[in-house]
């Protein structure tokens, strides 16, 4: 049970994707423009991330090694305009916000990365576990970044008004993504160090 | 053989399999499509010019489905989209008065030479970001860069002499032109008007002559001729309402700088008939 837990922390802190592995920049940078972007955004990956770990967990020894990726591509797609069809349907506001990112989740490498490394290697609970640790990791990291980037450049959170009467409207531009992500990984090590250095 | 029947087997058994589980998806969150928009999609133009003032055709088709958007904003359609589309929305089609861009410059390198040399980049914004609104004697008139012949769709516009010029029969109306001048002297005339004041100056008389030698000078000569009242002189400058106009020609007889262009007159052009009588 221990190893499960560290599963899945693993993919929210050691090695979270977003400010440790740094893959998936594309949807990072580009949606998080809004607090409920950012967090639908993780949520989808979430959820395909997890079902993909799973599936591919079970095929893992029916699959040849050679045509995997391929195998791989096909499953992650298929869970992807799944989610793509569900959102359309129930959550239409949000589907046109995100627009062409929800397709995308095809190719982020963070789902493949852990179908590649994780769940072709470990047993189903296991995959499972990391998918979900991985996917809250994404959210998490989404929702910091789009929750900053919302409070200082529309002055809102979640829509509601924070009061600020002129906000920094190139924050929700793309230049905004990039110091956002930038300051936010630079915060991190300063942190990373100072703790190494009391270590030692 | 069994190097590639096996793989090809495992890919087709999971493409199978997911294929159905897509299929029931499919079925499961089904969305309803309202057919209208993909038909008035295929009324417009398809030019995507955004002359409508949405992001292009589709855009504009469902805005009229679902925001209840004017349906008579497609100019380079004209009458013919207009009439389709009251057709599918199931109301009544307005006429459409085709429009036409018109440069409001007359200040060729002959007219208004320039105050200094530019060696800039070749784009009228950069250029009229300079001292002066750019390197032309008169601060309104056209930097001939080029910046409205990009925007154009139907290349209908080409610098004759330093002035950019628009070939009427080319234009679709869509404005595309008119939103990128950064000296804002293009405009959108009902085509079937021929008359045109072809200057954007509102410098005083004075200061006008010593910048543009065809300039209005805002005299009110054309005011007065005027047997309908359709132009009036504001800042130095003649405008014509077209609402009001007849097009008898009587202003650009009496223009004594020839800036008023009659286009239906037999000698058009700044070689006006007062000067021929």
């Amino acid at each position: 049970m221990s190893g499960l837990l560290k599963t899945f922390k693993n993919g929210i802190f050691d090695e979270n994707p977003t400010f440790v592995q740094l893959i998936g920049m594309c949807p990072t940078l580009a949606v998080t423009t809004s607090l409920a972007n950012g967090i639908g955004m993780g949520l989808s990956a979430t959820v395909v991330l997890t079902l993909s770990n799973v599936v591919i967990s079970l095929l893992r020894k029916l699959i040849p090694s050679k045509v995997r990726i391929a195998a791989y591509v096909a499953i992650i797609a298929t869970f992807v305009t799944v989610i793509d069809l569900m959102l359309q349907a129930f959550v239409p506001s949000l589907s046109e916000s995100l627009g062409i990112f929800i397709p995308l989740i095809v190719v982020n490498c963070i789902i493949l990365a852990r179908a590649e490394a994780f769940a072709s290697k470990n047993g189903v609970i296991k995959s499972a576990a990391d998918g979900l640790g991985m996917g809250l990791g994404f959210t998490i990291a989404l929702s910091l970044i789009s929750a900053i980037r919302e409070i200082l450049g529309a002055g809102t959170i979640l829509g509601f008004s924070v009061g600020i009467s002129t906000p920094a409207t190139v924050m929700i531009l793309p230049p905004g993504g990039f110091l956002t992500l930038g300051l936010i990984l630079g915060i991190m090590n300063v942190i990373k160090n100072r703790k190494g250095g009391k270590k030692s | 053989m069994t190097a590639i029947l096996i793989p090809a087997l495992a890919i087709g058994a999971v493409g199978l399999v997911l294929g159905a589980l897509l299929a029931v998806a499919a079925k499961a969150f089904h969305v309803e499509v309202d057919e209208r928009i993909e038909k008035i999609t295929g009324c417009l133009s398809g030019a995507n010019c955004g002359g409508c003032g949405y992001v292009g055709c589709s855009a504009y088709a469902s805005a009229i489905v679902n925001d209840g958007a004017p349906i008579d904003k497609c100019s380079a359609g004209g009458q013919a989209a207009v009439n389709a589309i009251a057709e599918i929305m199931g109301v009544e089609a307005t006429a459409v008065e085709p429009v036409r861009a018109v440069v409001m410059c007359s200040g060729t390198h002959e007219n208004a030479p320039d105050s200094y040399d530019y060696y800039g980049i070749a784009d009228c914004l950069a250029a009229s970001k300079l001292q002066g609104g750019g390197h032309k004697s008169c601060s309104y008139g056209c930097l001939g860069y080029g910046k409205c012949i990009d925007a154009c769709s139907e290349g209908g516009i080409s610098i004759v002499d330093g002035v950019a010029t628009i070939d009427g029969s080319a234009c679709i109306g869509c404005g595309s032109c008119k939103n990128v001048c950064p000296k804002h002297i293009i405009e959108l005339v009902p085509k079937k008007y021929k008359i045109y004041v072809k200057c954007k100056s509102c410098d005083k008389g004075p200061a006008m002559k010593n910048k543009c030698s065809v300039g209005c000078i805002g005299c009110r000569l054309c005011e007065k001729a005027c047997p309908s009242g359709a132009i009036t002189v504001n800042n130095f400058l003649a405008s014509i309402d077209y609402a009001k106009c007849t097009q008898c020609g009587l202003c650009a007889e009496k223009c004594p700088r020839h800036i008023i262009v009659n286009e239906n007159a037999p000698a058009a052009g700044s070689e006006g008939p007062a000067e021929a009588v």
